[in-house]
């Protein structure tokens, strides 16, 4: 009762810029509809948990809803959902008491229905398995989120000369896992 | 180090994002991408990740954004509640650290009288009147001593009593 009226006054008066709600439920549950499955491939692709990805995914839509001010346009929004995401991902391997992504077993990057996968993705998994991190990340965002260095720039806090060298070594790095396997089963071209 | 870099490869990017690689794609484009090691890695990456994306995507199991708004605002709420406690958590310290301090100046400006204080409560702990069964001969004696007893407890239960329901009406 009394604190009703106190976060009433809180989300209405004082503070009223903080609190003012920068997306209603309509316009979240079209965003949550169109922006809810890339971000959730991208958790699960690049942390190689899904179970992680559930929980990290709702975390970052909390978060997002929870800022004082969002972006203008889908497109930028979408851009910061993803750059939450990624913090939260960063955050969870710093953790200590986690297990770092680096110990977790291959088999969580296999995919796991092999009959609907093509070859090429039942390739990707092993060989993102045996990337860094943040090899993951940058590759998944601009070649399956078709993210501009500047955009990937923006989303992983890296400078984007950076961006732009750590993706060139990956997509090397990964070209040449892929082109094993493919070689190992019917040759690379 | 030197990056490899193709004037083609922004073609062939474009072609597959589009979708259009490779029933859309010029053969001119198509031989140049089979001698181009480049733009070759380029449609394997995309390929493949596009591939990857679209099985993961359908993986997903996505809650209700309802529910995910209501969190949002459950948050939003005890956020509100949090900033609006945090002033009152502090008069509550200030308060209690007052207390103390009042209390401890006046334990110093006492403390020149503990040793009359101290022969005091001796001579009161031996006195007659604070042994159970003294106490309770004197009582049965006097009949309005059971009421003095009696009338406090009534009082401060009642009181409690109704602090208690209030807080629990409150929650």
């Amino acid at each position: 009762m009394i604190w009703d009226y106190s976060i009433a006054r809180v989300e209405t008066g004082v503070d009223a810029q903080d609190a003012a709600q920068p997306m209603d439920s309509e316009a979240f549950a079209g965003f949550y509809q169109r922006s809810a499955r890339s971000l959730w491939a991208y958790l699960a692709r690049v942390s190689g948990n899904p179970v992680l990805a559930d929980d990290l995914m709702q975390e970052a839509y909390l978060r997002f809803l929870g800022a004082a001010h969002l972006p203008d346009g889908e497109v930028a929004c979408r851009r910061y959902l993803f750059r939450i995401a990624t913090n939260l991902m960063r955050d969870h391997w710093r953790r200590p008491r986690t297990s770092s992504i680096d110990e977790l077993p291959e088999t969580l990057f296999s995919v796991g229905d092999g009959s609907a996968a093509s070859d090429a993705q039942v390739m990707l998994g092993p060989a993102l398995a045996q990337m860094r991190p943040r090899d993951r990340q940058l590759l998944w965002l601009a070649y399956a989120e078709n993210y501009t260095h500047t955009e990937i720039a923006e989303i992983t806090g890296l400078k984007s000369t950076s961006v732009r060298l750590l993706l060139f070594r990956a997509r090397r790095k990964v070209a040449r896992l892929l082109c094993n396997e493919t070689s190992a089963e019917r040759g690379c071209a | 180090m030197t990056l490899g870099h193709c004037t083609r490869e922004k073609d062939v990017m474009a072609l597959l994002r589009s979708g259009g690689w490779p029933a859309a794609c010029e053969p001119e484009l198509r031989e140049h991408v089979a001698g181009c090691s480049l733009c070759a890695q380029a449609v394997l990456l995309k390929s493949a990740f596009a591939d990857a994306l679209a099985q993961a995507k359908s993986e997903a199991r996505l809650q209700a954004p309802g529910v995910v708004w209501w969190r949002a605002q459950l948050r939003r709420r005890n956020a509100a509640v949090k900033r609006v406690n945090r002033p009152l958590a502090g008069a509550q310290w200030f308060a209690l650290l007052i207390n103390l301090l009042a209390a401890v100046a006046l334990l110093a400006s006492q403390w020149r009288h503990m040793d009359r204080l101290r022969s005091w409560f001796s001579e009161v702990a031996d006195a007659p009147v604070f042994h159970p069964v003294a106490l309770w001969s004197m009582a049965a004696r006097q009949p309005g001593w059971n009421l003095m007893v009696l009338i406090p407890f009534a009082v401060a239960f009642v009181i409690l009593g109704g602090i208690t329901v209030y807080l629990a009406s409150e929650r």
